[in-house]
């Protein structure tokens, strides 16, 4: 495969990958205003999960998968109503360190459980790829990670928009206290958008699983990295979140071909830095957010 | 967005800010100063080469604390960047240290500059910018600094770090030892010192101006961006001049030790131990360097090869994790803070206040029978009591006359519906002490449509919102009893009033900008009654169907709010204001619909209005709120002397 | 009321609002206001709710930045300008909500009217130069002072948090007597108070009245307003109605027709 084609599949994975993790966060900011440091933690999480199922409990793929996701959500859910709900109203710093908090302790959780060494979960979906073609070739892992990507963003955008539970979170987004009166029940709506950030977190975490072994400090950096893209396409906006995902990660395939894989980080935060400084509300995202 | 408002705050208390109670902030008194020492003296008496060793260390990171608390707990600024500025310090440090024309202090003093200039660069663009964009600022040159000292450590053939001679004074060395401790610790008195005085006068109060509010600040001669950058460049240098010492002390710099968590355990250490604090910087830095090795000395009680054992470090790290959320949910103003307001004045203070205990929690049906029928000789005689008077309100207006009074019952006695709401004695203050209502009693029959007129700042909408229901977040004192269809519902939220029955129509925001019309009425409402109660206003809407709330005019957006709010089925509808802003032929089309939504059966109705007109022709009874206090409404044009 | 109404010739405008319109998104909050303040003069802005009072307080102090339209202050331009700049000039405000600084200690809130007149010099106060010291403690007397003829001295050391509303309401105006402006906005400084607390303020409004600094009072309640002020400025939609000697204005038929339509 040429190197052209090795970006363009890269690119491609990756960004889905940050597009799943952003739109997570996004949905989570707009509607309860926390900008989650913890989604890396999830990622662990429901990696780990679907390993478990997956290979040890022998669960078949498209099962695990879905229970996987399913406890993501339930799991995310849960944080909220046990945590978040009592920080309602806190100001911005008390929930930024409150979600890193919970990133520390989750992966702790992990690693008592499941040891802090490397585990290569078996091959689950073909990592060879499938034939070349104009110097282009892509293995069926990486195909499954930019479907699940895609129907992911599809389906968050269906809800968000055509149903009834959309658009009350849309409401609660939108205007909270108004919503309350309205008799949308807010709490449960921040319930369900936490359970939303944490299950597109599974699923990153699971695709990742795919290609990578499974590290509970070495798969959670994702979480930190993701907001590069996030900022960069607009903290409030999911079409930024996939934007953004995909740019972020042509900078660092560029990168990785042009320097080396250890700047493949390094440069994502020069972005994050260059962003914050030159056009902090992102591509997509509305500027009254930024000010004070 | 301004945040100079009307009213009451959204309700986000600052976390640690030293007034959990009314307490004046004392930054470190003489006698936490002596406490200090006192502990030095004893850790050097009785200490052993270990104990002091970790004494050392909890005093270096005891100084990068204090710059965080400079930074983020005087000045409100949230920073994660401890990590990189002492790696900045510490690796200056190393690589000037070599060079004979740098003894000690001169590569401290270097560290500092350096330091305190990444604060300056770091600090410029995020000057005007949110809280939490800073500390993504800082979360990145967490990584970038990182980056930049493995790749310096790799390519100088450092692979494990850098080594660091020890300190040398006039050919003394130092190591490890007491002698060491107590140099740090003159450090550290020192740094406690100057930034005491700084607190306690000019500068401390410019930044306490700023965390409390920038936008205020900044229109009372603060000068916000200068003193935000003396903030950022003096901790950031601060910060860094702990790095160097770091650097010396250990020995070794290595880019092993800068990591993420490094980082995130100065923020936990000013969390733990209190911000706004410097005994809280102290202590924190002591409870977070601390407890790893008291964790290690327990896990020696545990059989070998336990899993408390073997994954110790995760352990270790995961339990700062959890320390900082037990403190951000229950103790919020950390510890040192809390230990300090155990004295008693905190509760008599308190009690100066108000003295009442915050509004019970909604419970359930009382089983009190329907109150007597009443007229509204209830609610004006109620009003001007002698209570009233002795609590100062001092306004005075004449007692209903008898002629009146009769005219009064009249028009309501006329009906035998029963008693929907009752309002006894209702008083409300905000957060900040401001009174809104003064002992307010009302009471509404089911289908009854009453009106509520006034200035501005009467209450009118605090009256409103009290009924609709306040966010515990608000923190609005409420006082007094509220009895909707039995059940008491003083302390209840919005989403319960609502699903009790009461349904507010909101003054300004009243609709969603980003939802259709179509979303309003099928998402957020019922469309089926929507139709069938307002079948005009229906018919209206649909050529704006798939329009945005936030396109319409605000006639528009009031038909549509009225629309969802009847279609939620409510008991009692409110709206507050509904004519304002409204061209007067709007303000006719609403007023029908309203009279056309009255034939409903058991709806009652109550509005707001500074037009009397509308209030007059729209409702049975019409009331007069005058600063916070209900009174009978004459029905009749003001006169001149009243203006 | 012994100050002369009406504009007079003589006495100099200290503040020229021209013109200015003020829109967010769609709504108009400010669509052509002009008028004068005078030295020594009191004007009360009255008006009902969205009528455009605090925008007008707030575009001239420099939160907001009115799209068209000038405002002068003793000669200086002040669109465009950020409000420490606005501020350093000679205007001052107080606040309607109290929360904005409630962790300050009584003495200390007030302190912050004297800002000018300290070192602003960080390592002055740090290795405690004995100019800033005495600086220091020469204002806080002076505050005291300041504190002693509002009558709230035995409050110096309180925290504003703890104390009644009324309390810190008239601290606030301590703040800007001490402050020694030549313009002070008053916003809404009855909102939130009891009868028995307005008396008070009234008075300490009257202390700073009496100083002969030039006032905008803003406030909702007519009696209060007609108390204090000699001119009224009257709005409505984000448009003056009338403005003038407080006779004048209130006999206006237009501001008659939109203050007795609604409730006084």
């Amino acid at each position: 495969m040429s190197t052209f084609g090795n970006i363009l599949v890269s690119t491609l994975v990756q960004g889905s990958l940050y597009a799943i993790l952003g739109a997570g966060i996004v949905v989570l900011f707009r509607s309860t205003g926390v900008v989650s440091f913890a989604q890396g933690a999830f990622v662990v999480v429901g990696a780990y999960v679907f390993y478990y199922l997956n290979a040890r409990v022998g669960v078949p793929f498209y099962a695990a998968l879905l229970l996987a996701l399913l406890s993501m959500f339930v799991i995310g859910s849960l944080i909220y109503l046990l945590m978040f709900r009592r920080l309602t109203g806190a100001e911005t710093f008390v929930l930024v360190i409150a979600t890193l908090g919970l990133n520390v302790v989750i992966q702790t959780v992990v690693i008592l459980s499941a040891g802090v060494n490397l585990i290569t979960p078996p091959e689950v979906l073909s990592l060879a790829t499938l034939g070349v073609w104009h110097g282009l070739g892509i293995a069926p892992y990486q195909i499954f990670t930019i479907v699940a990507a895609g129907t992911l963003l599809i389906v968050l955008q269906l809800i968000l928009s055509r149903t009834r539970l959309g658009s009350q979170m849309r409401s609660v987004a939108d205007n909270t206290l108004l919503a309350a009166l309205m008799k949308v029940h807010v709490h449960r709506m921040s319930a369900l958008a936490w359970g939303i950030a944490a299950t597109c977190a599974g699923l990153a975490g699971v695709c990742l699983s795919l290609q990578t072994p499974l590290d509970p400090i070495g798969l959670q950096d994702i979480g930190l990295v993701v907001l590069a893209g996030v900022m960069l396409g607009g903290i409030d906006s999911v079409t930024g979140a996939l934007a953004g995902g995909l740019l972020l990660a042509l900078v660092q395939q560029l990168s990785i071909t042009w320097f080396g894989g250890q700047w493949s980080d390094p440069v994502s935060y020069l972005v994050l830095l260059g962003v914050l400084l030159v056009r902090p509300q992102g591509l997509y995202g509305s500027k009254g957010i930024v000010r004070l | 967005m301004s945040t100079l408002r009307v009213g009451a705050k959204s309700g986000k208390e600052p976390i640690g800010i030293s007034g959990t109670g009314p307490r004046r902030t004392r930054p470190l008194g003489v006698s936490s100063l002596l406490v200090l020492i006192f502990v030095v003296v004893v850790l050097c008496v009785v200490g052993s080469e270990f104990d002091l060793y970790l004494g050392g260390l909890v005093i270096i990171f005891a100084l990068s604390a204090l710059g965080l608390d400079w930074l983020m707990g005087r000045t409100g600024q949230v920073s994660i960047g401890n990590g990189p500025l002492m790696a900045i310090g510490a690796y200056t440090t190393a690589i000037i240290s070599r060079h004979p024309w740098a003894p000690f202090p001169v590569p401290v003093i270097i560290a500092g500059l350096i330091g305190a200039g990444t604060g300056l660069v770091i600090a410029l663009p995020s000057l005007r910018l949110r809280g939490f964009y800073f500390a993504l600022t800082t979360l990145a040159l967490q990584f970038i600094v990182q980056f930049a000292a493995e790749t310096y450590e790799t390519d100088s053939g450092n692979f494990s770090g850098l080594t660091v001679k020890p300190i040398r004074v006039f050919g003394h060395s130092f190591n490890y030892g007491v002698g060491y401790v107590a140099l740090l610790s003159v450090i550290l008195v020192l740094t406690v010192v100057l930034l005491s005085n700084m607190y306690k006068r000019l500068p401390g109060r410019m930044w306490r101006a700023i965390k409390e509010s920038e936008l205020a600040a900044s229109t009372i001669q603060v000068s916000v961006r200068r003193w935000k950058l003396t903030s950022f460049v003096g901790s950031s240098g601060l910060i860094a001049v702990a790095g160097s010492l770091f650097a010396y002390y250990t020995g070794l710099v290595s880019s092993d030790t800068f990591t993420l968590t490094f980082a995130i355990s100065f923020v936990v250490m000013t969390i733990v131990g209190g911000m706004n604090s410097m005994a809280g910087a102290i202590v924190g830095a002591a409870v977070v360097t601390l407890s790893p090795q008291l964790l290690t000395s327990i896990s020696g009680h545990f059989p070998q090869g336990s899993w408390v054992q073997r994954d110790l470090p995760a352990i270790n790290s995961g339990l700062y994790g959890v320390l900082v959320l037990l403190v951000l949910l229950y103790l919020p103003t950390g510890i040192a803070p809390s230990l300090q307001n155990l004295g008693g004045d905190g509760a008599k203070r308190l009690r100066r206040l108000w003295g009442d205990s915050p509004a019970a929690p909604i419970t359930q049906k009382t089983g009190i029978p329907e109150s007597p029928p009443t007229n509204g000789l209830h609610s004006s005689s109620a009003t001007l009591s002698p209570q009233a008077q002795r609590h100062g309100s001092g306004d005075r207006s004449p007692a209903p006359s008898g002629e009146e009074r009769d005219e009064r019952s009249t028009l309501v006695q006329g009906s035998e519906a029963r008693t929907l709401l009752t309002i006894h004695e209702l008083a409300v203050k905000y957060a900040n002490g401001a009174t809104a209502l003064n002992r307010v009693s009302l009471s509404i029959r089911e289908n009854e449509t009453v009106a509520v007129v006034g200035r501005n700042g009467a209450g009118k909408t605090t009256l409103l919102r009290s009924l609709g229901g306040f966010f515990g977040t608000e923190k609005v004192r409420r006082r007094g009893s509220v009895i909707f269809d039995g059940h008491e519902v003083i302390g209840a939220t919005p989403v319960q009033a609502a699903s009790l029955g009461i349904v507010l129509v909101p003054e300004r925001e009243k609709v969603f900008p980003s939802l259709t019309v179509a979303e309003h009425l099928r998402h957020l409402g019922n469309a089926e009654v929507a139709r069938s109660e307002l079948p005009e206003v229906w018919e209206f809407l649909q050529r704006l169907w798939k329009s945005p709330a936030g396109s319409l005019s605000g006639g528009e957006r009031q038909l549509l709010a009225i629309s969802l709010a009847a279609s939620l089925e409510p008991r009692l509808l409110m709206i507050d204001e509904m004519s304002l802003g409204l061209a007067p032929v709007m303000i006719e089309r609403v007023t029908e619909v309203l009279l056309g939504l009255r034939q409903r059966d058991r709806l009652s109705l109550l509005i707001v209005e500074q037009n009397i007109a509308v209030a007059e022709r729209l409702a049975q009874r019409v009331l007069h709120l005058e600063n916070g206090e209900l009174r009978p409404g004459l029905g009749t044009r003001p006169v001149d002397g009243d203006l | 009321m012994t100050r002369p109404s009406g504009a007079d010739g003589i006495r100099k405008p200290v503040l020229k609002v021209s013109d200015v319109r003020l829109s967010f998104g769609g709504i108009k909050a400010l669509d052509g206001v002009s008028f004068e303040a005078f030295e020594g003069s009191v004007l009360g802005v009255v008006g009902p709710n969205g009528a455009g009072k605090t925008a007008l307080l707030n575009v001239v102090c420099g939160v907001y930045t009115p799209q068209q339209g000038t405002i002068t202050f003793t000669g200086h331009s002040l669109v465009g300008r950020r409000p420490e700049k606005i501020a350093a000039l000679g205007i001052g405000r107080t606040f309607q909500g109290m929360d904005h600084f409630s962790g300050f200690t009584v003495a200390d809130y007030v302190l912050l009217g004297r800002t000018p007149r300290l070192s602003s010099s960080a390592w002055g106060a740090a290795l405690l130069w004995p100019a800033a010291k005495r600086g220091e403690n020469r204002q806080r007397s002076e505050v005291l002072t300041v504190l002693e003829g509002c009558g709230l001295e035995a409050y110096a050391d309180e925290v504003l948090k703890g104390l009644p509303y009324g309390i810190q309401k008239q601290v606030d105006i301590a703040r800007v007597i001490a402050s020694d402006c030549q313009l002070v906005l008053l916003d809404e400084p009855t909102s939130g108070t009891t009868s028995s607390e307005r008396e008070l303020i009234s008075a300490s409004v009257q202390g700073l009245i009496d100083s002969g600094v030039a006032v905008l009072l803003i406030d909702h309640d007519i009696p209060f307003v007609r108390a204090h002020c000699d001119r009224l400025l009257a709005m409505n939609y984000g448009r003056v109605l009338a403005v003038g000697s407080v006779g004048d204005v209130l006999a206006d038929p237009l501001v008659r027709e939109v203050f007795l339509g609604i409730a006084t």
